[in-house]
């Protein structure tokens, strides 16, 4: 009856099912050269995302942050302070190519 | 009316009215109605500098929230508080309308600034200081 502990959270937790969201969504709307979502803690209560993009370029930290939380606003219902950590760098500052990773 | 007071009609009218998903982030309805929103933009005109928090500026109730009152009592600008543990409508709303997920929340001339982390950039830059006396004299 209970669903499987791998595609449900208990709340204040990401499933690798939603951190796996995350990635492909930030990826997407944010046109990322390089997204890495990463479980420090192994429980999913401790994440750190780190995004390359272009589209940050000439925005506030602020913004850029703000810009990742709209792509994976629906995965931070109940799980927001899950995400202990982010970067949002351009691929310059980042000194990585502009392609985005097929 | 106050802000709250305001907000308390807004919740009552969200609650019975139908709930718009227009705007909306997440699949599901928004909380951040017209009327809340109008609210809030209203607020946010009256007030140069306001930090929406938990807790008050004298019984912060969160760490965060905290460091933000430290940091606007030091920059000696005058601000209002709203404590959004007062009210769930309000508090799922702003985060509707900053597009930020947590609190503390500092607004500048209307305009949303960040949390905490970034008040601290901003506090240890000068930056702060800059714009809330820009802010002051728009």
């Amino acid at each position: 009856m209970a669903a499987s502990s791998s595609d449900v959270g208990d709340g204040g937790q990401l499933t690798s099912t939603m951190i796996n969201d995350m990635k492909e969504k930030i990826g997407q709307e944010l046109e990322a050269v390089s997204v890495v979502v990463q479980d420090i803690s192994g429980d999913g209560r401790h994440v750190s995302i780190d995004v390359v993009s272009p589209v940050f370029e000439g925005k506030s930290s602020m913004n850029r942050q703000r810009m990742v939380y709209k792509a994976i606003w629906q995965e931070l219902q109940g799980a927001v302070h899950a995400v202990d950590a982010m970067t949002t760098k351009t691929p310059t500052e980042a000194g990585v190519g502009q392609q985005p990773r097929q | 009316m106050s802000f709250m007071g305001k907000t308390q009609t807004v919740r009552r009218t969200a609650h019975s009215g139908c709930r718009a998903s227009a705007g909306a982030s997440s699949g599901g309805g928004s909380v951040l109605t017209p009327e809340l929103r109008t609210a809030v933009e209203e607020f946010l005109q009256e007030h140069k500098v306001v930090l929406f928090m938990k807790g008050n500026r004298q019984f912060p109730q969160c760490g965060f929230s905290n460091t933000c009152v430290q940091i606007l009592n030091m920059v000696q600008v005058p601000y209002e508080t709203v404590n959004i543990l007062e009210n769930e409508t309000l508090r799922a709303g702003m985060k509707e309308y900053s597009s930020w997920p947590t609190f503390p929340q500092i607004y500048i001339d209307g305009e949303f600034i960040g949390g905490c982390d970034i008040a601290i950039e901003l506090y240890q830059s000068g930056e702060l200081k800059e714009l809330v006396e820009k802010a002051l004299v728009s």
